[in-house]
């Protein structure tokens, strides 16, 4: 710090000056008082000396003697006031000049002294001389001595200032080495120590530790310094931990495999990552709360850390996800790939262990996806990437499990990636078409007919639904498509009608995403499309699938019920497929089963999937429900379904989905009716 | 003096008077018509007393101003401001000073009033012969007056002398010590011896070179009709003298017999 940003030097320059104006002021009002004293004394003295000396004055004017002037103007020169004398008579005439000889001369400060004196340098003094003739005065003109009489102020002036000035600089040393003790030098340890605080480890050694002002701050300060340490710590933990779980976070998930990754280019030791969630979490987290959601979670992180070795890092990236990093497998591939994958089996294995959580027992499995590490050019976003894909193949092919990555992966992702852009320009750019599939009776009579979306690729050509609608729901336009669907639906059935629909034409079934059907909004978004069309006559069924329905019981049946109101009927797309939950049969406002065409096409040869289609006609029958059987391709089928019961059909012994068109033509070519093809 | 003198002389000194008194009325002291300025000079001007001054030659002053009508009153002042008053013309003079060349200038001189006379004065037993000049004197032991102008002229002559504190102790000397002559003016040596009552005892040489000191009535010439006051002042003069009174206060004052 340089000297004069010091607040030592700041107060001694403050002490100084102000000592300094201080003392020069006392100074100045005692000189003001000696001028004055003394001023007082020299005019006493010379009007003393004058009357002493004018009788005789008188009497050797009046006598016009000029000795005896001369002699009492020469005895008033003795005077040290008086450095010349001169009298003039009655008549004006000088009757004596009498000046003491002196060598010294007035000095400057002697001048200065006798100006501040304010006396006259010249004293004229009328002598009343009593002639008896006339009143015309003598005169006694007296010349005074300024350096005589300034020369005593001057030395004491000089000597009070002299004095002060002494006086001053030893107060100022004394009270600036009093404040440098007392204030600077402790504040000046207090500024160093809170310099140094950054580089202190452990406890702090408070610098200053008296009960005054600068103890209180030095405390306040280590209490503020432990308060940051803490806060600190908890930045530290926020930033690089996950307080649920008390896993590592992203953050510091990726730091340490970044510093693995460049440790690796030079071992050349292979690790491994794992990318990791529980299957049906949020099912979980709906249905039984958060509270317990969490519970689980942390259940789980504490079975996942259980089986990791010590040097394995395991971090939560929020929600239900887990990775897991394994820096040094082995330097073989196939080891390390061996090894990554006996791990994976046993952390699946740890967490499809029944998880007892208050009152629940839950059963959990997880989707895993792994990847080695480092491929080159590798980094950690590379890795993650690579672990992620490999986890959505997981998900993909039905969860619980794990995959390991392959490059295959990777395309693949490449090309739904494509998909999912091209799926953004697909509705604007008419490459979205509705194709029909007509609903048959036992009498063949078209008794309504399945929207199906087919989306013409300018370069991939027709691209069926199951191609792209699961990338739609992912990437958040299955909304956009569906709205679409509805739409262009009931505009072309609103046509139809106006044209002229066949007489048992009584219902259009479309089909609609789970993802779509559980947005909070869905029933207002579609709502307003299906009022903008007038289709009576034919009634609108939403075709939901049944795990919609297990995984969102509350919500579906809430939207259901709402909808109904609107005259929209529901219909079990793949029913027999999931998890065929006879109590969402009884308590959703449901009104068709669509038998799914896996159980159709079976049940020719096996009499265990022939019982199942009776279960549900039967099931459907008692309930009320309306029953349709999908991928009927034979006549032989129809018949056992009919034999049975089922008097809906849909598949290909009717007729293939077909465009609107060809669609309308064979509505109304035989008014309705529909051959099978053979 | 005739009756019919004595009665053209009062009409004169009637008329004098009037005039003069027409005249000063203005500047005269207030009790007389003129007043003069004097200092102590026994026997000429006796003036230790302010209030009683009297002496020869103030006697003389008046008579000759009251023969021609003119009161004087006389005031005692010092010799130096006496003169300085009359260089400014603001008295009209003084009695009894001697012509100098330098007082030309300021004053008008009347015609004299008296004498100041180097004199031998001895024991009238004591033949001293006749003194040619003052070297003369070397032959004898001599006294003069401390400080007086004798001691002066026997200083520059360089005659051995002794001196004396005062006159009267200096004519006892002449008398009862060891001491010839005393060398002293003629007024105040026959003054003093006159008073000390030794008319027989003691007489009088005077030298034969005449170097008397005349003394005049000095009026200012700046003051206001001082010519006219000398003319008067030198008329009264000549009348007194005429008349005889002169020679009478010569004698009041200076005859021993």
């Amino acid at each position: 710090m340089k000297l004069g940003h010091r607040i030592a030097y700041k107060q001694a320059k403050i002490i100084l000056l102000s000592a300094f104006l201080l003392g020069g002021l006392s100074a100045l009002v005692q000189l003001s008082i000696d001028l004055k004293l003394v001023r007082a004394n020299f005019v006493s003295d010379i009007e003393r000396s004058v009357n002493v000396y004018v009788p005789s004055l008188q009497g050797a004017i009046y006598n016009l003697d000029s000795e005896q002037v001369q002699s009492i103007a020469k005895a008033l020169t003795k005077d040290p006031l008086f450095l010349s004398v001169t009298v003039y008579d009655d008549f004006g005439d000088r009757m004596s000049v009498m000046r003491r000889d002196t060598k010294e001369q007035a000095s400057i400060f002697d001048s200065l002294g006798f100006a501040a004196l304010n006396l006259p340098e010249i004293y004229e003094y009328p002598i009343e001389i009593r002639s008896g003739l006339n009143h015309s005065s003598a005169r006694l003109v007296l010349q005074l001595d300024a350096r005589y009489m300034s020369h005593g102020l001057v030395q004491r002036a000089l000597t009070l200032i002299w004095l002060g000035l002494i006086s001053t600089l030893l107060l100022s040393i004394v009270l600036f080495a009093i404040f440098y003790r007392v204030l600077s030098k402790p504040i000046q340890h207090i500024a160093r120590w809170v310099e140094s605080l950054d580089q202190q480890q452990g406890a702090l050694v408070l610098p200053y530790s008296k009960q005054d002002e600068l103890g209180l701050l030095t405390r306040n300060v280590a209490d503020i310094w432990r308060k940051k340490d803490v806060a600190n710590q908890q930045v530290r933990s926020l930033a690089y931990y996950d307080p649920l779980t008390e896993l590592v976070n992203r953050r510091m998930f990726i730091e340490r495999l970044e510093a693995t990754l460049e440790q690796q280019s030079a071992s050349q030791s292979i690790g491994a990552v794992m990318y990791l969630d529980v299957d049906r979490f949020k099912s979980i987290n709906d249905s039984l709360g958060h509270g317990i959601g969490d519970q689980l979670l942390i259940i789980i992180a504490a079975r996942l850390r259980q089986v990791l070795p010590d040097f394995v890092t395991l971090a939560r990236f929020g929600g239900d996800e887990f990775v897991v990093l394994i820096p040094d497998l082995s330097h073989d591939l196939e080891l390390a790939t061996q090894a990554a994958t006996a791990l994976a089996a046993q952390l699946i294995e740890a967490v499809a262990e029944p998880i007892k959580i208050e009152r629940n027992l839950i059963h959990c499995s997880t989707s895993m996806g792994i990847t080695t590490f480092p491929q080159q050019p590798d980094s950690s976003s590379d890795v993650l990437r690579r672990a992620d894909t490999a986890l959505y193949r997981v998900k993909a092919e039905g969860r619980n499990g794990y995959q390991l990555y392959d490059d295959t992966m990777q395309q693949q992702t490449q090309e739904r990636w494509q998909i999912e852009e091209a799926l953004h320009e697909a509705i604007a750019k008419e490459q979205l078409e509705l194709w029909w599939q007509p609903q048959v009776s036992t009498r063949n009579d078209i008794t309504g007919a399945e929207v199906l979306l087919r989306w013409r690729h300018p370069q991939k050509g027709m691209i069926p639904p199951d191609e792209f609608i699961s990338i739609a729901e992912e990437s958040g336009q299955i909304h956009h498509i569906e709205e679409w669907v509805i739409e262009a639906s009931l505009k072309q059935l609103e046509q139809w009608l106006a044209a002229g629909l066949p007489a048992t034409f009584k219902h259009l079934a479309i089909n609609i995403s789970p993802a779509h059907f559980m947005q909070a909004d869905f029933v207002q978004r579609i709502l307003p499309i299906i009022e903008r069309y007038n289709i009576a006559g034919v009634k609108l069924e939403f075709e939901i699938t049944e795990n919609l329905l297990i995984d969102n019981f509350h919500q579906a049946s809430s939207t259901m019920a709402t909808l109904q109101q609107h005259h929209i009927s529901f219909a079990i797309d793949d029913f027999g497929t999931g998890y065929s939950s006879l109590r969402y049969l009884n308590q959703l406002p449901l009104n068709i089963l669509k038998i799914d065409r896996s159980f159709i096409q079976r049940m020719e040869d096996s009499a265990a999937e022939l019982a199942i289609v009776d279960v549900i006609l039967l099931t459907a029958k008692k309930l009320g429900l309306e029953v349709i059987a999908e991928g009927v391709e034979t006549a032989h089928q129809q018949q056992l379904l009919e034999a049975r019961g089922c008097q809906l059909y849909q598949g290909f012994y009717f007729a293939k989905p077909q465009h609107h068109e060809d669609f309308y033509r064979l509505l109304t070519r035989q008014n309705g009716r529909l051959e099978p093809e053979q | 003096m005739l009756k019919g003198d004595r009665m053209t002389l009062k009409s004169v000194k009637t008329c004098v008077s009037i005039g003069l008194m027409t005249l000063f009325s203005g500047v005269s002291h207030a009790a007389a018509d003129l007043t003069l300025y004097v200092v102590d000079y026994p026997p000429h001007i006796f003036a230790a007393d302010k209030d009683n001054v009297s002496g020869l030659d103030v006697e003389v002053v008046k008579q000759a101003f009251a023969v021609m009508g003119v009161s004087v009153d006389t005031q005692v002042m010092p010799w130096n401001r006496i003169v300085k008053l009359m260089q400014h013309g603001q008295i009209a003079g003084t009695i009894a000073c001697s012509r100098r060349d330098y007082r030309e200038q300021y004053m008008l001189f009347s015609d004299p009033i008296s004498y100041v006379e180097p004199i031998a004065l001895s024991k009238q037993s004591l033949e001293v012969g006749e003194f040619k000049d003052l070297q003369a004197l070397k032959n004898f032991r001599v006294t003069t007056v401390e400080g007086w102008g004798m001691q002066t002229q026997l200083v520059q002559a360089k005659i051995p002398h002794r001196t004396a504190p005062d006159i009267e102790s200096a004519i006892r000397a002449v008398q009862f010590r060891d001491v010839d002559i005393l060398y002293m003016a003629r007024y105040p040596a026959l003054y003093y011896a006159k008073q000390m009552q030794l008319g027989q005892e003691v007489k009088v040489t005077s030298f034969q070179q005449d170097n008397a000191l005349a003394l005049h009535l000095c009026l200012s010439k700046d003051y206001p009709g001082a010519k006219s006051l000398k003319e008067t002042f030198n008329q009264g003069l000549r009348a007194i003298k005429r008349q005889g009174d002169y020679n009478d206060l010569l004698d009041q004052y200076l005859s021993m017999q």
